[in-house]
């Protein structure tokens, strides 16, 4: 009985939905359009309940949805983070870079110097015992044998040998190394030889009993030429004296100038001053003491005035 | 009796219908979404014998065919889940149901409505069927019928059988 009534009844279902489906068909707005907007608002209100219901549930299912995305997008964010802080690091590398470049102009037109600027590219090893470093220009810049290194601060050394584009620098702090120097101010000469102690020279005065004081500067004496030394570079300054005056030989401790461990820009001589520029090179402090003596390579006050820092116009 | 039978076949309607729509297709998986609505027309056929399941078929594809965010014909879901009860209550024998059985049976049912929707849908050109991507909805629609058997049509079966066991198969 229940099965044959059940069996009415689905067919009357199959016709109904058939012809729901032809009604619908036909488009407009038929007779399911109110219909059809009073279930919907009815089922909409359950799915609204029901969003809010599984809203918690669904965030997670968002954030496990999103967990390749945040990946991907911290991995943006470093490469970024590196590239940005990349960028400051080289920003500081080149304000120093133009510090020094700008130091060793200010040298070279005191001293009126010319220079050709470099760059150290290499540390020699320290257990070779001998203190060089390499510079990247060479022979196609004009560099030749035993022309002076010098950089912001001072002298660094002398070319040792000149290949292409590259050369070697030997450190006046090499033990080979002597050089010969000039105390600023009183013309106390002597030599200048490395220990292999990046802070520390030593300065054998040739008058015994020259009265040497702790912080005066040294300078560079001049060779013929200006090979190996051009004149006039500042060295270091007398740190200590060691002796009493007369004994045979005193020796004074200097402390080179230009830091042996941190060398980036140097400016090779290539053409030493027409006159010396005796002590103008100096840093300010030591010129203070300076004595107004007259250069020995020229005469009177216009030498003096010669050997003023460069701007003037009526140089050279 | 009849009253708890249309009561137990409301709510698994509309818990049915709330998970579908406010979860399951709010998960975003990949392929079709999980047809709960349909698995709950099959597990019913399985609990009620294909009549009855046919007339809640019928009740539940009118129903999701007037819901919005469907825009199909007003019953094709119908003559659908009809279908879908007829073969599920019809296809297997009570004696034999074993689970794996039942998941193979839910999956093919549900792969086989959504391709007889595409082609009813084609024929009426009424929601454009894209029919590249039907293999992978077909597919991913029965892996995941599949999937929600076990979960659906066990409580089905075992609520039909505790509070109307007159009518249970």
């Amino acid at each position: 009985m229940f099965q044959r009534r059940a069996r009415v009844v689905i067919a009357v279902l199959i016709v109904l939905s058939l012809t729901f489906a032809i009604l619908d068909l036909r488009g407009g707005k038929g007779p399911f359009a109110t219909f059809r907007s009073v279930v919907g608002t009815a089922l909409g209100g359950v799915e609204r309940a029901g969003a809010t219901l599984f809203s918690p549930v669904l965030a997670v299912g968002d954030w496990w949805g999103t967990w390749g995305d945040q990946r991907d997008e911290i991995n943006a964010l470093q490469a970024q983070n590196q590239a940005l802080s990349d960028l400051v690091r080289r920003s500081a590398e080149d304000r120093a870079r133009a510090n020094a470049l700008d130091g060793l102009l200010r040298v070279a037109g005191a001293g009126r110097y010319r220079i050709t600027p470099a760059e150290v590219i290499a540390v020699g090893p320290e257990q070779e015992f001998s203190w060089t470093v390499t510079i990247d220009i060479g022979t196609q810049d004009g560099i030749e044998r035993d022309m002076s290194v010098i950089n912001a601060d001072g002298l660094v050394g002398r070319v040792s040998a000149v290949h292409r584009t590259t050369s070697t620098v030997v450190l006046i702090v090499d033990p080979s190394m002597s050089v010969g120097a000039r105390i600023a101010g009183s013309e106390e000469v002597g030599i200048l030889s490395g220990t292999g102690d990046q802070n520390s020279l030593e300065f054998q005065m040739l008058n015994p009993l020259a009265n040497v004081e702790v912080g005066a500067a040294l300078v560079t004496f001049g060779s013929k030429n200006g090979k190996p030394y051009a004149p006039g570079i500042p060295i270091g300054e007398v740190t200590e004296v060691r002796g009493t005056a007369g004994q045979l030989t005193r020796v004074a401790a200097i402390k080179p100038f230009a830091r042996m461990s941190a060398l980036s820009i140097v400016g090779v001589v290539v053409r030493p001053p027409r006159t010396d520029p005796r002590d103008s090179v100096l840093p300010d402090r030591p010129k203070e003491d300076l004595n107004p003596v007259p250069a020995p390579t020229s005469s009177g006050p216009a030498g003096l005035l010669d050997a003023t820092p460069a701007p003037s116009p009526k140089a050279s | 009796m009849w009253v708890r039978q249309v009561i137990i076949l409301v709510a698994i309607f509309f818990i049915a219908f709330l998970f579908q729509n406010a979860f399951l297709g709010r998960l975003g998986l990949p392929g079709s979404t999980p047809d709960l609505i349909l698995v709950s027309v099959i597990a019913v056929a399985l609990a009620y014998g294909y009549e009855i399941g046919m007339m809640y078929g019928f009740a539940a594809g009118i129903l999701v065919d007037l819901a919005p965010s469907t825009e199909g014909v007003i019953g094709v879901n119908a003559l659908l889940f009809m279908a879908a009860a007829f073969f599920a209550g019809r296809l297997l024998d009570p004696r034999d149901r074993t689970v794996p059985l039942l998941i193979g049976l839910t999956a093919a049912i549900v792969g086989a409505v959504i391709l007889a929707r595409g082609v009813i849908d084609s024929i009426l050109g009424q929601p454009t069927v894209v029919w590249g991507n039907m293999a992978g909805l077909i597919l991913s629609g029965a892996i995941y019928a599949g999937l929600l058997t076990p979960i659906v049509v066990m409580p089905v079966v075992w609520v039909v059988k505790k509070f109307t066991p007159e009518v249970a198969v």
